[in-house]
């Protein structure tokens, strides 16, 4: 749509063809970039279908609107937009605790669990948790540009169940996000569903307890679930992307509620991602990119060779991460096995060959295994005792890169660190 | 019995409108807006409709979603069978659909006069 409103101020009159169900997507797109009125077709073909008969048919369908929005004038609506005020103001509601949680489920505010109502003395707390003023802008988060200002973020980040000692991750995350390496203007909003996945390296990991062990990916500690749910409610809320109109991801990805890891820097035999990406060992680094593949093995044979083809065979590809448990991490690197090794040998003994027909199935073809460089692979060590790996892929997307930012502490860091420091599971004794 | 039903339902409608006072009473709480303020939106004015296709030239562009050339190469006979004084011409857009192409959008500035967007499906 952005392509169609620039070539319209040049001059020259455009019509939009889009598929019906993206229809709001596309007027959500029009209208946030100054031009509601912009004419848009909606043509009944197939999503990425490819019969030729239904193409004609949705084609002659559409024809007389395409032709009326090439020559009919401009209406007085269409000349002169009626202003809209999009301004927000800073208090939403009052009610008690079911009514709020009503009210923001109703307007599309939440991940459609309940919400820690945000009022202005939790989000004072939240504030404690960074230095930069309240009104400073940390970035304009896609799809419609809005302003993640410190207190937006402590907003949302109330809402998930966040702590203050929560604030500078989720502030450099924010930022993660806003750098255009990552294309997430495009993962966010495309149909893949694609999901980002945050890796904290750094002593903050154990500050704030971020789950780098034992069903390290699973719901049950504050700081991986929380961060990355107010991460979502960001993107919702600030970003305005909306399910079905702004994020068109066709079947939704459960990893969208939370993806977020530590890396176990205490077991790795290797320098951990953030070293190995230009950080110090004592920065506190998150880093970013948006998979929205998950698979697992056992990996076979006791051995290193064994260890490293069984992961070869999770087949990661193009923009993906690999996590190892500390056991075969460490038997990999007994075994000679470097990061850069392990990686050059998974990118050599990974994707298999494929075959491809062509339009009319007459042909057969056999295509030779994707090649991607080094850097689109990360070697991540955490998860428990066991013998499963993982891998997280990104699969069907364009060239993006990991984008890893530096996370800032405030300088009341110990004394908020000790105050919420033993806000952890104590479990019952069996 | 009468008198049971009776007092059934008196404890009924106590237990109903003093369920009711406390919700009264519960507490309540101002909360913030968790929406972020888009920047303002700078009108950008649609230019004038064609009027009239005979002589003009179209431009029918493929954003380079998946598939959507074969469905714009059926768009363009279609459009040339029944609009024979107009020229229809296919281009796809460099990159992905996520990427800009400006030498195509000079391209159009100088020798179009409207444009067909899409993806379509």
């Amino acid at each position: 749509m952005y392509n169609a409103l620039a070539i319209e101020d040049l001059g020259k009159p455009v019509v939009s063809l889009v598929h019906p169900g993206f229809l709001p997507d596309a007027r959500s797109a029009a209208s946030s970039r100054g031009m509601p009125g912009a004419r848009i077709i909606p043509l009944n073909v197939p999503n990425e279908g490819r019969i030729a008969s239904e193409f004609e048919a949705g084609a002659i369908k559409a024809m007389p609107d395409i032709i009326d929005g090439l020559t009919k004038p401009l209406t007085a609506e269409e000349k002169s937009p009626t202003p809209r005020d999009a301004t927000t103001p800073r208090i939403a509601f009052r009610g008690n605790y079911e009514a709020v949680n009503r009210f923001y489920y109703r307007n599309g505010w939440t991940d459609g669990l309940p919400i820690v109502p945000p009022t202005d003395a939790a989000v004072k707390e939240m504030l404690t948790g960074t230095d930069l003023p309240a009104d400073h802008i940390v970035a304009k988060v896609i799809p419609r540009l809005g302003k993640a200002t410190v207190e937006k973020i402590a907003i949302n980040a109330v809402m998930a169940g966040a702590l203050p000692t929560h604030m500078p991750v989720l502030i450099a995350a924010v930022q993660a996000l806003e750098d255009q390496r990552t294309r997430f203007d495009t993962f966010e909003v495309s149909t893949g569903s694609w999901a980002p996945f945050f890796i904290i390296n750094g002593p903050i990991r154990n500050d704030i307890h971020v789950n780098f062990g034992s069903g390290a990916l699973s719901p049950g500690n504050i700081a991986n679930s929380a961060i990355g749910r107010a991460v979502g409610l960001i993107v919702k809320n600030i970003g305005g992307a909306r399910k079905g109109i702004e994020d068109m991801g066709v079947i939704g990805n459960p990893s969208k509620y939370s993806l977020v890891i530590g890396e176990n820097e205490e077991e790795t035999p290797w320098d951990p991602l953030h070293v190995e990406r230009g950080f110090k060992k004592e920065d506190n680094v998150i880093t970013v990119f948006f998979p929205n593949n998950f698979l697992q093995n056992v990996p076979g044979g006791g051995d290193a060779q064994g260890i490293a083809q069984s992961l070869a065979s999770l087949q990661p590809i193009s923009m993906s991460a690999v996590i190892v448990i500390p056991q075969l991490a460490k038997t990999l690197a007994d075994g000679g096995f470097t990061k850069e090794r392990l990686k050059q040998f998974i990118l050599e003994n990974g994707a298999p060959a494929r075959k491809t027909q062509t339009a009319d199935a007459s042909t057969v073809l056999a295509t030779p295994p994707r090649a991607f460089n080094t850097e689109e692979l990360m070697i991540l060590v955490a998860g428990g005792p066991g013998a499963w790996a993982a891998t997280l892929r990104s699969v069907g997307g364009i060239s993006n890169s990991f984008v890893s930012k530096k996370v800032e502490l405030p300088r009341n860091w110990d004394e908020l660190v000790k105050k919420y420091r033993n806000i952890v599971p104590v479990y019952v004794e069996y | 019995m009468k008198n049971k039903t009776c007092l059934l339902l008196a404890a009924m409608l106590t237990i109903f409108l003093f369920s009711g006072l406390l919700a009264a009473q519960e507490p309540k709480i101002t909360v913030l807006n968790p929406l972020g303020q888009p920047p303002p939106i700078d009108k950008i004015p649609m230019a004038p409709r064609i009027g009239n296709l005979d002589g003009k030239t179209i431009y029918i562009v493929d954003i380079a979603f998946t598939d959507t050339h074969q469905l714009f190469t059926e768009m363009q006979k279609l459009l040339s069978e029944k609009y024979p004084k107009t020229k229809w011409e296919v281009r796809i857009k460099r990159g992905s659909y996520g990427d800009d192409d400006p030498k195509l959008w000079e391209e159009i500035k100088a020798n179009g006069h409207a444009m067909i967007m899409g993806v379509g499906h």
